[in-house]
Formats: C-alpha cells, sequence, structure tokens
C-alpha cells in the first residue's frame, strides 16, 4: 500500500471515528492524499466542482426529495393508507398487510426510505400500535422492514447515485428494482401471514361492500402518479431526470389544487427540508468524488479486480461475499457513501467477472437497505423508534424476522439474476 | 474558561442569524432550481424548444444552493455522521476525541483555503458552455463552503474543549 493511501483511509477512517461528519471526512482525507503525494490542493476544487458541474442526472435528486415531502404534507400517505386498508385489511395481521402495501404503493412515487418512514408508514405504525393492538416494538419493526422496499421499487434515490458513478441506465435500473420490490413486499405479507397465527396477531375489519369503490376511488389520483413517472420514463417521453421534475410538479399540483391540503407555510418548510436534505447528501457526493479520484489515481479498483480474479472468486461466490460485506457495511454507514465510495472501486471486477452492472447495481441497493434495519445500527431501527416513541430495544426484539425474510430475498435475487434483468431487456436496454 | 464559553456563547448567537439567513438564500435558490429545471422540461415538451439557458442556470444555481447550504444552513451534528464510538465513551473521552477530529479537520481546511481560493482564481479566463458565467465566480461557492465549514469545526472544536474542561473542573470539585 503507497503512503498515500495509507493516509486517505486512515484520516478518513480516524476523522469518521471522531464523529467529524461523513462527508467533510471525505474531503478532508482527500486534501491529505493530494498533500502527501505532492499534487495540487486545487485538484480537490477541479474534481468536485467539474464532476458536480457536468452530473445533469443529479438534479434528480432534490427533485426527487422535494416531491417525497410534497406528498408527506398533502393528504396522499392517508388516501392510499385507506386504499391499501381496504383491499387487505381484513387478512389475519390486518394493520400489518396494510402497513406493507401502503408502503409498496408510496414506494411508486418516492425514493427514499426515511421519506417512507416518516411519512405513510408512520401513520401506520401509530394505527397499529394505537388502534390494531400490536405490540409497539412488533409494529415498529415491521414498519422499518415495509419502507426498505421504498428505493427498490423505483423512483430510487440511491439508484440514481450508482448510475451516476457506473454509467449505468437509470431507465434500466428502475425498471430492474420493479420485480425484486414486488417479491419483497409479497414475502413480508406471506411472512406476516405465517407469524399472524402463531402470535394471534389482530385481524382488521372487513370494510362494508358498499364502501369499497369509494375508498378506493380517494387513491386514484395519487396512483396516477407513478403512471405518469415511469410511463413516461419507459415509453421515452422523459428522461428519469425529468420525470424528477415532473413528479414534484404533479405532486404539488394534487396537493394544492385536487386535495387543498397545502399551504404557504408548509409547503415553504417542505422546502426547507428538501434543501437541507439534498444539502447534506450533495456534500456526501462532493467528498465522494475526491475520493474516487484518489482511489482511482491508486488503482485500487483494479488490484482488486485482479485480486479477485486471481483468486479463482466464480461470480455467485464473489456476489454472495458483497452480500455479507455489504449487509455488514449497510448498518453501519450511510447508503450514500457506500454507494458513491465503493462502486468505482468495485465495478472493474464486476464486469471482469461478466456480471450484469445492472443486476449488479438492484443487488447493491438491496443489500444496504437490509442493512438499514439490521441490528444494533440500523439507521431506520433509530428514526422509526425515535419517531414512534418506542423504545430501540423492543424494536430490535422483534425485527430479526423481517431481516430474515428480506435476506432470503436478497439470496433469490443474488442467485436468479431474470427477477432483476427481465423487465429492463424485455424494454430493450 | 468561562470566558471561552461566554465568547463561544456569542459567536453561537451569531451563527444562528447565519443559518436562518443561509436557510432563507438557499430555500429561495432551490426554488430557482425547481423552476429552472421545470421550464427546461416544458421547453423540450411543450414549446420544442429546447432551453440550454434554463439548464445551465438550474446546474450552477443547484452548485450555491447546495454548497451554502451543506455549510452555513445545517449544523454540524445534523450531516451523516458515525457516532458509534463517542457515544460508546465516556463524556470526557468523547469530547476529547471529537474535538481532536472537528480541530485537524477544520484545521486542513483553513490551511487548504489559499489553493483552493488560488485554483478559483486561475479559472477566471473560462466561462460556463451556455450563460458565459465567468468560471470563477461559479466555482467560488466551494471556496465560500471550504472557510465556512474550517470555521465551524474550530468553532465545535473549542465546543468540545469546553466540555471537557468543565467536566475536569466537576471531577476535581
Amino acid at each position: 500500500m503507497s503512503s498515500g493511501l495509507a493516509v486517505l483511509l486512515l484520516s478518513f477512517a480516524g476523522l469518521s471515528l471522531a464523529r467529524v461528519p461523513i462527508a467533510v471526512s471525505m474531503l478532508v482525507s482527500g486534501f491529505a492524499y493530494l498533500a502527501v503525494t505532492g499534487q495540487d490542493p486545487g485538484i480537490v476544487t477541479d474534481q468536485v466542482m467539474n464532476s458536480l458541474y457536468g452530473s445533469y442526472v443529479l438534479l434528480a435528486v432534490p427533485m426527487f426529495i422535494l416531491a417525497a415531502n410534497i406528498m408527506t404534507i398533502s393528504s396522499i400517505a392517508d388516501r392510499l393508507f385507506k386504499a391499501a386498508h381496504a383491499l387487505v385489511g381484513a387478512l389475519p395481521g390486518g394493520l400489518g398487510h396494510v402497513t406493507v402495501m401502503t408502503s409498496m404503493l408510496f414506494s411508486s412515487m418516492s425514493g427514499s426510505a426515511l421519506a417512507d418512514a416518516a411519512g405513510p408508514n408512520l401513520i401506520a405504525l401509530k394505527m397499529m400500535r394505537d388502534v390494531g393492538g400490536f405490540r409497539p416494538g412488533f409494529a415498529t419493526a415491521l414498519t422499518a422492514a415495509a419502507a426498505v422496499i421504498a428505493p427498490i421499487i423505483p423512483p430510487s434515490v440511491p439508484m440514481i447515485l450508482y448510475a451516476l458513478n457506473s454509467g449505468t441506465s437509470v431507465g434500466a435500473l428502475f425498471l430492474g428494482g420493479i420485480v425484486p420490490g414486488l417479491i419483497m413486499g409479497i414475502a413480508l405479507m406471506v411472512g406476516l401471514l405465517l407469524m399472524a397465527r402463531r402470535r394471534n396477531l389482530p385481524r382488521g375489519e372487513r370494510l362494508p361492500r358498499g364502501q369499497l369503490g369509494p375508498v378506493l376511488a380517494r387513491a386514484i389520483i395519487p396512483m396516477s402518479i407513478p403512471v405518469v413517472l415511469l410511463g413516461g420514463i419507459w415509453t421515452g417521453i422523459f428522461t428519469p431526470t425529468e420525470a424528477a421534475a415532473v413528479a414534484a410538479v404533479y405532486s404539488l399540483a394534487i396537493g394544492v389544487l385536487v386535495y387543498r391540503a397545502i399551504t404557504w407555510a408548509s409547503l415553504w418548510g417542505a422546502v426547507v427540508e428538501s434543501m437541507r436534505t439534498s444539502s447534506s447528501v450533495m456534500l456526501l457526493i462532493a467528498g465522494a468524488f475526491i475520493m474516487n479520484y484518489a482511489i482511482t489515481a491508486e488503482r485500487l479498483d483494479r488490484v482488486l479486480a485482479i485480486w479477485v480474479e486471481g483468486a479463482g472468486f466464480s461470480h455467485l461466490e464473489f456476489l454472495l461475499m458483497i452480500n455479507l460485506v455489504f449487509l455488514a457495511l449497510g448498518c453501519l454507514i450511510d447508503t450514500g457513501t457506500l454507494i458513491l465510495v465503493f462502486v468505482p472501486m468495485l465495478l472493474p471486477t464486476v464486469v471482469a467477472l461478466g456480471i450484469n452492472p445492472v443486476h449488479f447495481g438492484v443487488l447493491m441497493t438491496i443489500n444496504i437497505m437490509i442493512g438499514l434495519i439490521t441490528p444494533p445500527f440500523g439507521m431506520l431501527l433509530f428514526t422509526l423508534s425515535k419517531l414512534g416513541e418506542v423504545p430501540l430495544r423492543a424494536v430490535i426484539a422483534e425485527v430479526w424476522p423481517f431481516v430474515g425474510i428480506l435476506i432470503v430475498v436478497l439470496l433469490i435475487v443474488t442467485y436468479v439474476p431474470a427477477t432483476v434483468l427481465w423487465l429492463p431487456q424485455t424494454f430493450g436496454f | 474558561m468561562t470566558s471561552l464559553a461566554l465568547f463561544l456563547r456569542r459567536l453561537d448567537r451569531v451563527g444562528v442569524w447565519i443559518e436562518h439567513l443561509a436557510t432563507a438564500l438557499s430555500a429561495a435558490g432551490f426554488l430557482v432550481v425547481v423552476g429552472a429545471f421545470v421550464w427546461t422540461v416544458i421547453c423540450r415538451y411543450v414549446l420544442h424548444d429546447p432551453s440550454t439557458q434554463s439548464e445551465e442556470l438550474a446546474i450552477v444555481t443547484y452548485l450555491w444552493v447546495v454548497t451554502l447550504g451543506a455549510s452555513m444552513a445545517i449544523r454540524l451534528q445534523d450531516h451523516i455522521s458515525f457516532d458509534l464510538l463517542t457515544s460508546l465513551l465516556p463524556r470526557r473521552a468523547a469530547a476529547a476525541l471529537a474535538g481532536l477530529g472537528m480541530l485537524i479537520a477544520g484545521a486542513v481546511l483553513l490551511i487548504a483555503l489559499p489553493y483552493t481560493l488560488d485554483y478559483i482564481a486561475f479559472l477566471w479566463r473560462e466561462k460556463t458552455a451556455v450563460l458565459r458565467l465567468p468560471l470563477n465566480w461559479t466555482y467560488l461557492c466551494f471556496g465560500i463552503m471550504q472557510g465556512a465549514l474550517g470555521v465551524k469545526l474550530v468553532l465545535e472544536a473549542l465546543h468540545q474543549l469546553v466540555i471537557l474542561i468543565s467536566d475536569d473542573a466537576e471531577v476535581s470539585a
């Protein structure tokens, strides 16, 4: 290992462990690397600003974040919840199924697990806990597991970041996430059915027949968002980046003109929140650009590819290794950091082993998302335990069955690439 | 030590004002980005006359929004950070570790700032592709972000020092 690389990795690890924001740790490590290798520190500005300036696709990130925040302040989440309740609420463990289905519906509009968790899933959690008679820990654990689906079913902010770093088509990744996302949702619901009998979970009330139609009709307008959004992308009417703008404007129009649920104050709040989240994500991306510069300059990606090839790993063995590593890292390190730092490092190996980058991208996203609910450090567990005012210990005790179910789905997606690749290939990607 | 704590408290008050101002400016800029981006889409698909100006306006404004937002509108503790180790340590040890880390990070950013500004100044001949904005002014936001983050990190290191010393006082008392 060269002295430059050692300084880069040690300073990044040291500063991150000292609670310095991860994005700042990356920038500082970049400066330290350039100083040790005798390069001009101005390269940091050059790499970061030129990359940001040239990455038009990045503008999709704030737009999807804004769209999710607007959906949260309008009554869209509430309407989706009621529609899901009308459909699956009467099953054993009724409100649990409603939670998973609401999450799947909202996933097709928002691209962030945290947005899902703080929006419709929080409503579902409170309903399960306060009305449905679910144990608070179980309700929170299920809500967190359901939120994991958000970045798998398109749109997806992590997939945009992966596309940015890998040169893969955003449209192909979005298509690739649909089947695995649906499998995850169905698997959670089947698991819930099995648990419902054993744990005697409460069954929801069946909606009178006359009310089913009106409740579903109230959700038709929000459900048109993914149709417009994804339909527009796949028919080639607009690009995924432009679809993000359409999503933001369309959800705003629904919230203001149709439901009249948005006030000036709530809209400004959504804009400020979106600006803050976007800025935080972009600082992370800025840091990742300079880290990637150093990794490429040190040829670390090539060294890793040669090592994997030399060790004689098959592509399935490699993917299993990636699964284990990212499940562990996903519960420690932020999603954006993992994708932005590790993708450039792993991509040459992925290509050398003949793995389809779309398959790898979806796989990596699922991996990292499961990490978000893996104890003891999963970020979604912290978020929902805080928002739902449920002790973290109670959530951790209940989350393992859901982690297990999602890992089974991960293995299926790993070993059956068609689950990811069938749709993109059907659409000609 | 009390004078340092008082001094930091006064600076914090100034910091809150700067944060409010930066939040308002960045949020307003964010609206400009959304507007320009939506206009780009409208021009392409409704008017059938792609607008490269609005596309570049969105990107340039976005650069300023996220750099100002990340450095001034968001507190350091609201950025994504890894607090596992410091949360496991005793309070004094955590303050010492975090303070040292913040001090080193802040110092590196401030020491490197002249090089960054020098690079940015060097770009005075270059212009953006469409709006022909001078690149040195366009990229100046990175220098501002680096400087602001550097100052905030050093101040945070001083805050940690106050925690460290005040705990010391309690222990000795």
